[in-house]
């Protein structure tokens, strides 16, 4: 059932920690300039130096929408990409769920926001935005799960 | 193939949605004696809040049902299930074969019994989309209201009606609210936030009588120690227990809900039960109870719908939890949070507490593995902790830190990608929970690599 799907990926030997793309995610998508807010995440473990990249992968059966009691998320069946609509309440189910850390919630509007890929757009704006080439946004055979952390190395 | 499924809930949309996946042709008919599109029944809290309007409240399109070429039957009735001649009988003594079952009929009221609490209007319970309707019509000739039972429902309830602008007495016969979802020190919290947001808390008191007259409907409220609160709308949320009446009569196993096997299967291999009536697997306790709540319901009206459909996917089992917010305080339970209640031994209990900023975070640990946890202010990291509890990993390394450095999860999550990839098990050496700081690293070649060849500390 498996929708092949282009995903953004993360190259975590290039990333650097910059929160650029979160930046930029935030500006598109709420219109501020806060990396908080964006709804890709970026956190850093300072003893161990490297960073962990919150994306969401638009799960095949996804958690969020077994739990979205509103029903406002729903799976396209064409593009695979998983969205959440504002009727959303602010129950925080689909954060409880979420094992990837990737359904963020908008503490102004009450609501969980998430990645939408940047439908409108040919590339989403926090690939566009990545100083180094970290994140990219492609078509990889396997799109669910194994790939993600995995990439070329640095040489 | 005839596919009849007996409610129309979370579980009974789960179920079509992957029943339709699998097989596009059989029929299938929907029984629900309820009038309404599928809606979401926790959603009622917000439409009495008037937080949501009336056209949000549908849980799928409008179109959902002809576009999964669904038979519905609403304001129907299933009186019996035949399971010998493999058909249900209606209430007006029509007759439905089926060659799968699924019965989805959720949960009922535990209605108590107290003195004239059927007798007048105004009394209700807080189930349904009808129930919200009658409520908001009786708002309209006062607005004092008493809730019986702090419980979920009761809590929400309350919410509801306090947003709604009434003025809320919350009755509990406990000595604390919310005992079935929090523990000790959560439900102080979330007594005290009910009470700042003005809704008032009595607990350890039990209700006596309600009082009315056939005109004006309930009037108020005799409390055992003699108090009398008047009110116009009295809420009874005393808990509810699954609605196992349609497998009453038959043979059909019946334990606290209705006994399935991890395919969905109850005593008849056709017949499927799933949602609040389901008795699963718990993975947190290892034994089969009831998991009732909105998430486990649809995902087990996902699985059971794959396995009628023939696609038999063992479904793992399920956690309790709940994710409710009062008045801007998010609060969330999952799996077994309070051990000391249920008795149980040799427990491990981490905790984060500070009242001044609304935070408290408790985590309970059992032979290394973590069993449950309450978050209450600070729910950022509630995914990651919900998905430790259901993989059930050995968590030696990140027990003593996990609260105050968040970063182990993070060391948690990489961790687990990688185990995926190579196919297998995260296993914890139960040495690193020594209490030092764990210092090795997960590839800690590749980073000295890293930090000797290419790249200055930043």
């Amino acid at each position: 059932m498996a929708v092949k799907q282009k995903q953004i990926y993360c190259r975590p030997a290039l990333c650097i920690g910059c929160r650029i793309c979160a930046n930029a995610c935030a500006m598109a998508h709420e219109g501020v300039a806060n990396p908080r807010q964006g709804r890709i995440g970026i956190r850093q473990n300072l003893y161990e130096r490297y960073e962990y990249q919150e994306l969401c992968r638009h799960c095949d059966e996804p958690p969020c929408l077994d739990a979205c009691m509103v029903g406002c998320i729903e799976k396209d069946e064409e593009t695979g990409i998983v969205t959440n609509d504002d009727r959303c309440v602010g129950c925080w189910m689909c954060v409880m769920v979420c094992p990837y850390g990737s359904m963020k919630r908008n503490l102004v509007k009450q609501m969980a926001v998430k990645c939408d890929q940047c439908q409108d757009l040919d590339r989403p704006v926090c690939v566009e935005a990545c100083p180094t080439g970290a994140l990219v946004y492609e078509d990889r055979e396997d799109a669910h799960e194994k790939p993600f952390f995995s990439g070329p190395s640095v040489t | 193939m005839e596919y009849v499924i007996v409610g129309n809930s979370a579980a009974a949309v789960g179920s079509i949605e992957s029943i339709r996946r699998i097989d596009q042709n059989s029929n299938l008919t929907v029984v629900s004696n309820e009038p309404e599109h599928v809606y979401s029944r926790p959603l009622i809290a917000h439409y009495l809040a008037g937080d949501v309007e009336e056209d949000r409240m549908p849980y799928r399109p409008e179109d959902f049902y002809n576009k999964h070429r669904v038979k519905l039957m609403l304001e129907r009735t299933v009186t019996e299930v035949d399971s010998l001649a493999e058909q249900v009988c209606l209430e007006d003594g029509s007759k439905l074969k089926y060659d799968r079952l699924l019965l989805t009929t959720g949960s009922r009221v535990n209605v108590p019994p107290i003195a004239g609490c059927d007798d007048y209007e105004g009394v209700g319970i807080f189930q349904t989309y009808e129930d919200v309707r009658q409520i908001l019509e009786r708002l309209k000739k006062g607005n004092r209201a008493v809730v019986i039972g702090a419980g979920l429902i009761g809590l929400r309830a309350a919410y509801g009606l306090q947003e709604a602008g009434a003025e809320v007495t919350l009755i509990e016969l406990l000595p604390r609210i919310a005992s079935r979802v929090l523990d000790q020190k959560g439900s102080e919290m979330v007594k005290k936030s009910l009470e700042e947001g003005g809704i008032n808390v009595i607990t350890s008191c039990a209700v006596q009588e309600i009082t009315g007259n056939k005109t004006a409907g309930v009037t108020g409220v005799t409390l055992k120690n003699g108090e009398k609160i008047a009110c116009n709308i009295v809420i009874i949320a005393t808990g509810v227990a699954p609605n196992t009446t349609l497998a009453e009569n038959t043979l059909i196993e019946i334990n606290m809900g209705i006994v399935v096997n991890p395919y969905f299967q109850t005593s008849f291999s056709n017949i499927f039960a799933a949602g609040d009536v389901a008795e699963t697997h718990d993975i947190p306790r290892q034994s089969s109870m009831v998991n009732a709540n909105w998430p486990n319901a649809y995902e087990q009206g996902r699985y059971a719908g794959l396995c009628m459909a023939g696609d038999m996917k063992r479904y793992p089992g399920s956690v309790g939890m709940n994710s409710v917010s009062f008045f801007n305080m998010p609060v969330i339970s999952m799996g077994l949070f309070d051990p000391e209640s249920e008795g149980l031994k040799g427990t491990e209990t981490k905790e984060r507490i500070s009242e001044k900023n609304n935070l408290y975070q408790k985590l309970v640990f059992k032979d290394n593995r973590l069993k449950g946890a309450i978050l209450i202010g600070d729910i950022s990291y509630a995914g990651a902790i919900n998905d430790l509890i259901r993989e059930q990993n050995l968590v030696g390394i990140i027990k003593d830190s996990f609260l105050e450095e968040k970063y182990q999860l993070y060391d948690y999550l990489r961790k687990k990608r990688e185990a995926d990839l190579e196919g297998t098990a995260i296993e914890w050496p139960e040495s690193h929970s020594s209490g030092r700081r764990y210092e090795k690293s997960f590839n800690e070649k590749s980073w000295t690599e890293r930090e000797l060849d290419k790249r200055a500390w930043r």
